[in-house]
């Protein structure tokens, strides 16, 4: 770094008496043989004089009786706090509301691949499985004769064959349960002899 | 200057009024108000150079003190504190007026012609009167960063001390300082006509 720049960094510190006695004599010594930083010096001197002399604004003459305006509604739950930024109040709901038509939209557009997928074979199971075998003509008297094959049992579509099938499950189940409870009763009904 | 002295000795301070209006003290938070309002304004205003959004800043800024007193702590000073809501205010001002430029053309044209003050070809001494000079400042300060803008302002034309200015701030004492001084040195080079010299002016007229 050059004396030129290290004097530069220190100017505001030189024109306020905030430089050490050694870095003192450094900047003086160099401002004696630099034209340049010594008008650097001069400038940054007038600039502080010139800011401190600025113009002194008052506030308007209705200030506190708008402030006071301000405090009573906002004691009141009349007024939010940014009152005089109230233009900009939409931005936040209208953000808010523009997310949730994205996500209705996009919650839409997916819905309707999946439903045109469905759809061919009007069967309630998402299960891409059951819609392939849907989507074949098998006959229905077939699939309602086969009880052992679940898939084509699931794949029957009509609400008669469903019904019939729980009835032929339940009679199978019941007689089962029929049967296993006369099992399990025999014995006891011998031990209890 | 005794009966002066001994107002400003007897003067209850910021940090006694904020605590009476924090148990409840309305009274106290208008004397604050009273005390605050014009510095704040100049302030804001040399921040945003105008002066109906500086007034509607100060505003808010007195709004937010009565509405967050329970927030301040006596750890800071009442200055610090107040100094810190409307600086942070203004800021978000001049980010809201960035972002409106960004879809105005029009207003980004205007604003460019705006900083044209200074009349190159003309004496600026004879030109410029007390007025004038103030635009002129004016602008060059608006034409600063904001990083520099915050610091000049507060220590040049507030007159903080560098500590104060850290604390409104919350950045590190030699941040200040070094920023103090680029600012000024960035500053100046706007600013040739305060510094033309009386016989280098009239050597050139002639």
């Amino acid at each position: 770094m050059t004396d030129c720049n290290k004097v530069k960094e220190l100017v505001s510190k030189y024109v306020e008496g905030e430089l050490f006695p050694e870095t003192k004599i450094f900047v003086e010594k160099h401002l004696s043989i630099c034209p340049g930083c010594k008008e650097a010096i001069r400038r940054v001197k007038i600039l502080c004089q010139s800011l401190k002399g600025l113009s002194y604004l008052n506030t308007s003459p209705d200030f506190e009786e708008r402030l006071h305006q301000r405090l009573v509604n906002f004691n009141n739950g009349t007024s939010s706090l940014r009152v005089s930024f109230g233009e900009h109040r939409w931005k936040m709901p209208a953000i808010g509301v523009a997310t949730v038509l994205v996500v209705i939209v996009l919650f839409m557009v997916f819905n309707s691949g999946n439903f045109q997928s469905e759809e061919p074979g009007n069967n309630p199971q998402n299960s891409p499985i059951v819609t392939q075998q849907s989507s074949r003509t098998i006959p229905p008297p077939q699939i309602g004769s086969n009880p052992t094959n679940p898939l084509l049992n699931q794949s029957s579509g009509g609400a008669i064959q469903d019904s019939l099938q729980e009835k032929s499950k339940k009679s199978i189940n019941d007689e089962g349960v029929k049967f296993i409870d006369e099992r399990k009763e025999t014995p006891l009904n011998e031990s209890s002899k | 200057m005794t009966t002066n002295r001994a107002r400003k000795k007897n003067r209850v301070t910021d940090e006694q009024l904020i605590a009476k209006f924090q148990q409840g003290d309305l009274q106290a938070f208008d004397i604050l108000v009273r005390r605050y309002k014009d510095q704040l304004l100049n302030f804001v205003f040399r921040f945003v150079g105008n002066r109906n959004d500086a007034e509607d800043i100060v505003q808010e800024t007195f709004l937010r003190v009565y509405k967050n007193k329970h927030y301040y702590r006596e750890i800071a000073k009442f200055s610090t504190w107040v100094y810190t809501i409307a600086g942070n205010l203004a800021k978000t001002e001049l980010r809201r007026r960035k972002r409106r430029k960004l879809f105005s053309i029009s207003n980004f044209v205007n604003e460019e012609r705006d900083y044209d003050i200074p009349d190159q070809e003309r004496n600026p001494e004879q030109q410029v009167d007390s007025v004038m000079k103030d635009g002129i400042i004016q602008k060059a300060i608006e034409k600063l960063p904001p990083k520099f803008k915050e610091v000049i302002l507060l220590r040049d034309v507030q007159g903080f001390s560098y500590e104060e200015i850290s604390q409104i701030l919350s950045i590190p004492l030699g941040t200040v300082k070094s920023r103090v001084n680029r600012g000024r040195l960035k500053l100046q080079e706007d600013l040739e006509f305060l510094f033309e010299k009386k016989g280098e002016s009239r050597e050139e007229i002639k």
